[in-house]
């Protein structure tokens, strides 16, 4: 495809490891990753965007946030200021997230999680849907429910989505 | 295009800014921050003038609007009783849904993807942050924050400095007393007294408490309008 002349490329794919391989693969191609914002979805105009980035209908994300690559950030969505999102991260639907929220790389916040301001989530963790995040969350949790406990570890090699 | 100035050089100060620039009503002179380290520097490209102290000085019909951007409440209050003189705009974002007999007050801004439902009436100096919802004939008193994605069904009342967490829900013709705090992702099902402190799902009343001003008042600040 790229010797064809097709040099724009957009990996859609859910889970998180895999996106993150396929991009690596387009780029070691030649592809360019671009990102796909849609119309209706309010971004900031400081608002630092990685490649590869998908942020849908409905999607607000505050000033002086920090957005990595390969991010799915999806329908009705917010992030309130100075946010920061990892590489590989997913934001499903409805998650509302406040003030200086870090996502670090491969996080899933699942479909209508809330997290408060000030709040980390660590690398590879899983939030469930509907949580309530009140504290800190280390690499490799997986946790859920009002408020979010956590309930086990997602191991490296695991695939969870 | 309005002159404009901002209160409050923080996070909530950057997004007030970035949303009156998107209205295309505004023109944004600067910021005023009472900590000294921020004077005279520049927050966002624009610069710091200095604080509380130091309106007076610039206070001579050079800035029309000034816009307090502070999220604590209490603090939102005092500052807006002690800004007499002064002109607060509202600022609503482009992308918030505003029905029509919706009345709204100074000081007020509402979000990017906030929903004001008919009949909806919402006091001075609140935040409607992003997505949050204000269902129709809710009446939101002044210095209420409605956090991001919070929803007040119809008919509720929040009473004045309330702060709603984010994500909470309030189910239609709920009352909720004066400075309340209902933590984020609630679902208040009944009616709360002044100063309770809810949580939960179903929420419930964990203390009733005063939250006293983060910051020690300069001697003018305690001739705050109080109602």
């Amino acid at each position: 495809m790229h010797q064809q002349g097709i040099s724009n490329a957009f990996i859609s794919i859910g889970n998180n490891r895999i996106r993150a391989q396929k991009c690596d693969l387009l780029k070691d191609l030649g592809f360019t990753l671009i990102n796909i914002i849609h119309k209706r979805a309010t971004v900031s105009q400081d608002v630092a965007l990685g490649s590869n980035v998908q942020i849908a209908p409905g999607a607000i994300i505050n000033t002086g946030s920090v957005i990595g690559d390969n991010v799915i950030f999806n329908t009705s969505a917010t992030a309130d200021h100075d946010n920061t999102l990892g590489n590989n991260v997913q934001i499903c639907p409805g998650v509302h997230m406040a003030g200086n929220v870090k996502v670090q790389d491969y996080a899933l916040i699942g479909t209508g999680a809330t997290i408060i301001n000030g709040v980390t989530i660590g690398k590879h963790a899983v939030v469930g849907a509907g949580s309530v995040i009140l504290k800190d969350v280390p690499d490799h949790a997986v946790i859920f429910g009002v408020p979010g406990m956590i309930r086990k570890s997602n191991t490296p090699g695991e695939h969870v989505n | 295009m309005q002159k404009l100035w901002i209160y409050g050089a923080g996070g909530h100060g950057a997004v007030v800014a970035n949303i009156a620039i998107q209205t295309n009503s505004f023109e944004l002179a600067g910021f005023w921050d009472d900590d000294e380290a921020k004077k005279g520097k520049t927050y966002c490209g624009y610069p710091i003038m200095g604080g509380f102290e130091n309106i007076p000085d610039v206070n001579d019909k050079i800035w029309n609007a000034i816009f307090i951007a502070i999220g604590d409440n209490e603090t939102r209050k005092s500052l807006a009783g002690a800004l007499t003189d002064s002109f607060f705009p509202r600022i609503v974002a482009p992308s918030a849904v505003i029905e029509t007999n919706t009345e709204i007050g100074d000081g007020t801004i509402i979000m990017p993807g906030a929903v004001i439902e008919p009949f909806a009436k919402i006091g001075r100096h609140c935040i409607v942050n992003n997505h949050a919802v204000i269902g129709h004939d809710v009446v939101v008193e002044d210095f209420c924050h409605v956090s991001g994605g919070a929803i007040v069904c119809g008919q509720c009342i929040v009473g004045r400095g309330t702060l709603i967490g984010i994500n909470a829900s309030i189910i239609p013709t709920i009352h909720i007393g004066r400075y309340c705090h209902i933590a984020a992702g609630s679902v208040v099902t009944k009616n709360c007294a002044d100063n309770s402190f809810v949580m939960g799902n179903p929420a419930r009343v964990l203390s009733h408490y005063f939250s006293p001003p983060k910051y020690p008042l300069p001697v003018m600040w305690h001739h705050s309008h109080e109602h």
